[in-house]
């Protein structure tokens, strides 16, 4: 039985959603429901910025969010690198902040601009002499110690960290890009001037710098990490034609090539408004919090829409197989092609990934781990590597070292085919339902969590009150409905296979 | 007619004169002063039961959601020589190998059916059980937690999974960086043989048996080692009872503990690479050994200069010095930063980053200097301000959660902190000054006397450590 309330008042939603879970948990008092319960208020300001306030009680802190609609997934070959690029930034400051003198630091960022893209695109394309490219790398230089005059080192950073501020970040994904932290709740005015400051009118400052520090980050997440490198490689196989093969952080050869100019124009182009939620969770005044809103957000000017994604994946008609060199130990990753939420097959695959890999009873984990004693780990993940476009169904593997690729993908698979054949039990489904509710009743205990969670179902779906009518809808799903999902989307020919392997063992042949 | 011109004139000037006065604004010193937060922390409920286990509650009913934590004094300090991750085994099968009652498989499906999360580790002093359960379940998952307490069945089956899965977690520990590293500098700090810094091999782990995973068991798990914590959904009375009845019957012995070999009292610099040829990023650790924790009368109370003198130097985030010349100025990282503890013996101070193999030695001589800053001249007021501020203002964090609150609790109960050490946090920081940061510098760090530990290709790296020393190739360790 499922019940869904949901009221609306004046610029208020509250929704309500009360569950029953009807698992095979004899011992506990029966009929008890489980209440998923998410308050909210949305509104919108006239830019087309939406706001999402969730107040509670406790410790007077907040958690304060913003994300925007843009990520990996937006980029194109040689700009790729870009929305995390332009995160970074986001860091360094305004025309107001970060500067001690903002009209006598704008000529010389001026000329930071001109001579550092120029010398960028030369290097990009082999171009210029040595003795060339020397000068202008000098001159730069000279012109970036002449910035730091009248630079204030990170001074975003440190108003936040002053004020008390906890989990001061930012992450890009492929989806979108969110700014967050933690604060005390005497904090709020400060956290609306620094945010929508930054919104207003950032400025690419220290921009060479910076390109510098994400190789290094580049270098630790991708190319000194092998399972970052194996799940570049992944995607990259999958993805033939949607975007969504291209690495957040940037290719190698791309993020070198990033200039001032395009951190400039990927800022008109996606930083509008309109493309943005603003959430905050925590202990505050909803109305003083809103009047805060409307003057420090409303007076940003709205931008054009960002540029859609037309490309769609083309099916898959062969198995793929990607092989990466690394001297480490085994890992491996299997992934399907399948739709994106609102898809119903999309909560269907959530299912079956509970069902397949989710804890130590979860079937994966008996038949590999426990039994075959094939892998150390296992699990599977739905969704990867967004939720915007149609996405994959994952499993990955940390096979036993010694123990033979062939055999571990041998027991998955047909443990796959039996997804695909039989319909899960009632005990197994019920399960699943438990589990993934209470996944997302447990990112309710923090206010960052929640924030993250209404922010991010808002910058994937378009509406934050999609968490509930997932919620909703998980609890709906047959055992019938996943083994038909299962059927149509883990096939041999949708499916990719990525293995780590050392240098110097040779790769093995695989006749598909 | 002129007059009224004028007078409108000046009246539209002082409108835009308004107009402006409200303009938005855009630096932080035009906001209005913060107002001083009023708050008052929820007070733990705090019993000592019959055996001598002492429970801590803190009811929450935000959400329909039950977190248990058992905190038992027992670690890897204790294991003999001849039995190195015994006690890191007996934490991770205690969970998945069942009870008297409840056989494993029985005990899995159970909890899993209602999405409780059993999680079960015992580290260097401490282990902990903790089980994280919708409240409407507690009636089923309290009986469990506490039959896995007293009489866990460690099932041969499924400790054997769990030595098997400890052990390809060995051979992987060197393609983590930070971990390897972490491990293997403590090595140095330490000694290899330590009782702070050994780590078991697989030969070890393999030797691990039935027998003496149960005998852990029943030499450290009593009720007078232990803590019970409780945050969420329920009913502090109920819980109370509930709880005596299930663990009325353990038995109440005083634990006894094997002496454990001191930390060395004298610093040998040394500067080590750890070969690993392939990788194109550098992780470095400038490390040496600081202080004890302390207990009751005795707690340190250069503590409070401390974490402001860290904030400063790389625990601060962005602005912290290390932070700013690394990664900031220069672009060498991206990951940078330090930390201390005060641990029940020294515990280490470390600074670390990863950088690209060829800026290696400039970002170590970088470290380097830092580190000599601070011994030779005391912060400036700015940044002892900023670092004692945002100490302060952060400190209301410390009770945002209930679990959090009770846990940190239990903890410190453990660690035997001063009583009111959370209620006077706050102002213990306020009284730091400059001088006190330099002091406790001057005191505990010795840029001369530090381990310079370096993992990545040595044949590249060699000629720029040496530098700092006398340089020390170590291949990686055996698994």
């Amino acid at each position: 039985m499922k019940k869904l309330i949901w009221g609306l008042v004046p610029w208020a939603l509250l929704w309500t959603t009360a569950l029953l879970a009807t698992g095979p948990a004899k011992s506990s008092p029966p009929g008890q429901p489980i209440r998923f319960q998410l308050e909210a208020e949305t509104f919108q300001l006239s830019n087309g910025m939406t706001f999402v306030l969730a107040p509670r009680g406790g410790a007077p802190t907040f958690a304060g969010y913003i994300a925007f609609r843009v990520g990996g997934v937006d980029s194109v070959p040689g700009d790729t690198g870009l929305a995390h690029m332009f995160e970074h930034m986001a860091f360094k400051g305004t025309q107001h902040m970060g500067t001690t003198d903002w009209a006598k630091e704008k000529p010389i960022l001026d000329e930071i601009q001109d001579v550092g893209d120029s010398l960028t695109v030369l290097k990009a394309e082999g171009k210029g002499t040595p003795e060339e490219l020397q000068k202008m790398a000098a001159r730069l230089k000279e012109l970036m110690s002449e910035d730091r005059k009248y630079i204030v080192k990170d001074e975003h950073d440190k108003l936040m960290t002053q004020a008390g501020g906890r989990a001061i970040n930012a992450s890009t994904g492929e989806d979108y890009t969110q700014y967050f932290v933690m604060l005390p709740s005497n904090a709020l005015e400060l956290w609306m001037l620094l945010e929508s400051q930054r919104i207003r009118e950032p400025v690419m400052r220290e921009f060479y710098s910076e390109r510098d520090v994400i190789a290094q980050e580049r270098l630790m997440r991708t190319d000194n990490d092998p399972m970052g490198k194996l799940y570049e490689q992944f995607l990259a196989t999958a993805f033939m034609a949607h975007p969504y093969r291209l690495p957040t952080i940037g290719w190698p050869s791309d993020v070198p090539a990033l200039t001032m100019k395009q951190a400039q124009d990927f800022y008109f182009k996606y930083y509008s408004p309109s493309n943005a939620v603003g959430v905050l969770v925590g202990n505050f005044d909803t109305k003083a919090v809103k009047a805060l809103v409307e003057r420090y957000f409303g007076d940003i000017p709205r931008r054009g829409n960002p540029p859609p994604i037309v490309t769609r994946e083309p099916a898959q008609e062969h198995e793929r197989r990607v092989t990466v060199l690394f001297d480490a130990s085994p890992q491996m990753l299997v992934g399907w092609h399948k739709p994106a939420w609102p898809n119903p097959d999309d909560t269907r695959m959530d299912l079956a990934a509970s069902v397949l890999g989710d804890g130590l009873t979860s079937r994966l984990y008996k038949r590999l781990v426990e039994k075959d004693r094939l892998a150390s780990d296992v699990s599977a993940s739905n969704g990867e590597p967004g939720g915007r476009y149609d996405n994959l169904f994952m499993v990955f593997m940390t096979p036993n070292s010694e123990v033979p690729y062939e055999k571990v993908e041998k027991a998955l698979f047909e443990e796959i085919d039996r997804m695909r054949a039989e319909p899960v039990s009632g005990a197994e489904l019920e399960k699943a339902k438990t589990r993934i509710l209470a996944t997302y009743l447990r990112r309710l205990d923090s206010p960052l969590s929640t924030a993250m969670l209404i922010g991010s179902t808002f910058a994937v779906t378009g509406d934050w009150k999609n968490i509930c009518k997932y919620v909703v809808e998980v609890q709906k799903v047959t055992a019938q409905d996943i083994k038909a999902a299962a059927s149509a989307y883990l096939t041999a020919e949708n499916r990719t296979v990525a293995e780590l392997v050392k240098p110097t063992q040779a790769p093995r042949e695989v006749n598909p | 007619m002129r007059r009224h011109v004028l007078a409108a004139l000046l009246c539209a000037a002082a409108i835009a004169a308004l107009a402006q006065g409200a303009a938005l604004p855009m630096r932080p010193e035009q906001l209005p002063r913060p107002v001083s937060l009023t708050f008052t922390p929820p007070q733990v409920i705090r019993e000592t039961l019959p055996g001598g286990m002492t429970l801590l509650m803190l009811p929450d009913h935000a959400l329909p959601l039950v977190k248990l934590y058992a905190l038992i004094k027992a670690g890897s300090i204790y294991d003999p020589p001849d039995k190195k991750g015994l006690a890191e085994i007996a934490g991770a099968a205690l969970g998945t190998s069942g009870s008297a009652q409840y056989p494993a498989d029985k005990m899995q499906e159970t909890l899993e059916a209602l999405a409780a999360q059993l999680q079960t580790s015992i580290g260097e002093e401490y282990g902990q059980v903790s089980l994280d359960l919708l409240s409407k379940d507690l009636p089923t998952g309290l009986p469990i937690f506490a039959d896995l307490l007293m009489h866990p069945a460690y099932a041969e089956d499924k400790l054997s999974l769990e030595k098997t899965r400890a052990i390809e977690d060995l051979k992987r520990q060197s393609e983590e960086p930070w971990l390897i590293t972490e491990i293997e500098t403590k090595k140095v700090l330490y000694g290899s043989d330590s009782p702070w810094a050994r780590t078991p091999q697989a030969k070890d782990i393999e030797k691990i048996t039935r027998e003496d995973v149960l005998a852990f068991h029943r030499r450290y798990f009593l009720p007078s080692n232990t803590t019970l914590a409780a945050a969420g959904d329920f009913d502090p009375n109920r819980l109370s009872q509930e709880v005596r009845k299930l663990l009325g019957g353990w038995p109440g012995r005083k634990a006894d503990f094997p002496p454990v070999a001191p930390a060395p009292e004298e610093d040998k610099p040394a500067v080590v690479i750890m070969d690993k040829p392939d990788l194109t990023q550098a992780t470095i650790f400038v490390a040496e050994l600081t202080g004890k924790r302390g207990r009751g009368e005795t707690f340190n109370q250069d503590r409070y200069a401390m974490d402001v003198m860290n904030f400063i130097l790389g625990g601060g985030g962005f602005t912290s010095r290390l932070t700013k010349e690394i990664r900031s100025n220069r672009g060498l990282a991206y990951s940078v930063g330090s930390q201390y503890s005060f641990s029940t013996d020294r515990g280490p101070f470390a600074a670390r980053c990863q950088t690209g193999i060829g800026t290696a030695g400039e970002a170590t001589a970088l470290i380097r200097d830092a580190l000599k800053a601070m011994t030779e001249k005391p912060p400036s007021e700015e940044e002892v301000a900023l670092a004692k501020e945002s100490l302060i203002n952060v400190f209301v964090f410390s009770y945002q959660n209930a679990g959090r609150i009770v846990y940190q609790s239990g903890a410190q109960d453990f660690y035997g902190f001063p009583k009111d050490y959370m209620a006077t946090y706050p102002d213990r920081i306020r009284k730091i000054t400059a001088d006190d940061c330099l002091k406790v510098a001057q005191e505990y760090l010795h840029p001369e006397k530090m381990v310079y530990f370096v993992l990545g290709p040595a044949q590249k790296l060699k000629e720029p450590m040496q530098t700092f020393g006398p340089v020390e190739v170590k291949p990686l360790p055996e698994p």
